[in-house]
């Protein structure tokens, strides 16, 4: 996936929740094609948030340049009407040529070809980052009281130590450890071996178990990028839904999550307890990633004293929270980081935040860091049942750094 | 700690039955019988503990449930071959009772 980082404070007024979010660029409006500036060498600029899940929005990345959203006209900038985006793209190409190469929202044959060119020059200076989802912890309650004793005695796949007040069950698909409180809170943490890539496959995500899942549109703090077709799909969804836009919404891995929890509720259920199903949340979500450096984290987490906490003696890593997306990082002198956030998006966004803070940090892997780094590699990719390469670095691009 | 665990094996449900048969012929009391399945609790516990030596591994191809639950861990497995040195047999269906051996885990089917 190419990084691509966001400007905070502004975002595409085209964008699909773009009367949500009620902020709007401002008057010199949104390039989402500033990517271009990363000619310069500079990772700056706008993006596309990121990567995953959805389609698109690895933006930049050639293929997956799918609808990206256009450079705003501010007539249309309220408006979330598609169709007339075309026209836009006539008034727009001037401005669009004079700024050095813009986004258009053109379909997806067109963009690809326009964007080919202008996207070479990206390639080399934004490195290609995985971000590995690995957990997703939800609460909900099935609004009954709970006998512990006969759960443990009669039910399937549990543990039950007194000592810890709750019933542990287990899953095995989707990987779920659930703790049951006799009160009929339970917390649920799913395994999602979850690979958000870039590039190759736009709009969709792998789940590293071998499912291919079509994404379904992520709500995103920032601008979504999407084609057409998928937005459609999207809103008939919500329509359909039957409980709202609540239950639409979510990536593969919060879906996961709330199904898994689907499962214990009726495992529950079929001990015969009243059951229901209730006040379902995403708590965490967790995810990792590595950076291809290293990371001097003494002096970042000098530079960054409000928000990092280093305290080598009792934890090796930095632990640096960010206000806006929620989330909290841990950043590891290895290169790799964990962030912890409410949501599939925020750890995406997350990433791309500490992005070019943690570069400027960087430092080139010494041959016995690499050598370290090789050999986690290959017990994580034992680990996972992947037929692509699951890293997409490669040596080279070490030696680069 | 002398469980209860041995008396549902085929050991001891012979025990028991022979115990039954003896109390229905007015043999030997109620009482009687119990303290003798005691006994035999304390001393299978001894036995197992000290004087079997014996080593068999044992694989299944799956494990359909597990359950921990007062300290007592309970297995159903199912397909499984039992493996001695020479021996071998196998089991459609297992299952596994086990308490906490302090030493050794204790099993029984």
């Amino acid at each position: 996936m190419k990084l691509l980082l966001l400007e905070k404070n502004k975002l595409c007024p085209r964008s699909q929740w773009c009367g949500n979010e009620g902020v709007m660029a401002g008057t010199e409006g949104i390039m989402h094609g500033t990517l271009y500036s990363a000619a310069n060498g500079q990772l700056s600029s706008t993006t596309a948030p990121g990567a995953s899940s959805t389609n698109t929005t690895n933006s930049l990345n050639h293929s997956s340049l799918n609808g990206v959203m256009p450079l705003n006209s501010m007539s249309m900038s309220n408006a979330c009407q598609y169709e007339s985006s075309k026209l836009d793209m006539q008034d727009n190409k001037e401005w669009f040529g004079a700024t050095g190469g813009g986004v258009e929202h053109l379909d997806q044959a067109q963009t690809e070809t326009q964007i080919k060119e202008e996207v070479q020059e990206v390639d080399d200076s934004a490195p290609v980052i995985d971000i590995m989802i690995n957990n997703v912890v939800c609460s909900f309650s099935v609004a009954c009281h709970i006998d512990l004793q006969h759960v443990a005695r009669f039910g399937h796949n549990v543990e039950f130590r007194k000592e810890n007040g709750m019933v542990t069950m287990k899953l095995r698909k989707p990987l779920t450890t659930a703790s049951i409180w006799s009160s009929g809170k339970i917390t649920c943490t799913v395994f999602v071996r979850l690979v958000l890539r870039g590039s190759d496959r736009p709009g969709q995500q792998r789940n590293t178990r071998g499912n291919m899942r079509e994404e379904y549109i992520e709500k995103a703090p920032f601008t979504l990028h999407t084609t057409h077709k998928r937005q459609e799909k999207y809103r008939q969804r919500i329509q359909r839904s039957r409980r709202g836009h609540r239950a639409a919404k979510g990536s593969t891995s919060e879906l996961q999550a709330r199904v898994a929890a689907r499962r214990i509720a009726r495992r529950i259920q079929k001990l015969n307890y009243p059951a229901k199903f209730r006040n379902f949340r995403i708590v965490n979500v967790l995810g990792t990633c590595t950076m291809p450096f290293s990371i001097k984290i003494t002096q970042f987490s000098q530079k960054f004293r409000e928000a990092a906490s280093y305290e080598p003696e009792l934890h090796p890593g930095v632990t640096y929270k960010i206000d806006y997306p929620k989330a909290t990082l841990k950043i590891f002198s290895t290169g790799s980081i964990t962030v912890t956030a409410p949501s599939v998006n925020n750890v995406q966004n997350a990433i791309e935040h500490i992005y070019p803070l943690v570069q400027e940090f960087s430092k080139v892997r010494t041959p016995e860091e690499m050598e370290e780094f090789r050999r986690n590699r290959a017990k994580r990719a034992g680990e996972i049942i992947d037929s692509d390469t699951d890293i997409s670095l490669s040596e080279e691009d070490y030696e680069d750094l | 700690m002398t469980y209860q665990l041995y008396r549902n094996t085929t050991l001891g449900n012979t025990l028991q039955e022979s115990l039954d048969e003896l109390i229905q012929i007015q043999q030997i009391s109620p009482n009687l019988a119990l303290r003798v399945l005691l006994q035999f609790d304390r001393a299978i516990n001894q036995a197992l503990a000290t004087k079997v030596r014996t080593k068999i591994s044992f694989k299944a191809s799956k494990l359909n449930t597990y359950r921990f639950c007062d300290n007592v861990w309970t297995f159903l497995m199912s397909d499984v071959e039992f493996k001695e040195v020479q021996d071998f047999a196998q089991v459609d269906k297992l299952k596994i009772v086990a308490c906490d051996g302090r030493g050794e885990d204790t099993r029984q089917r």
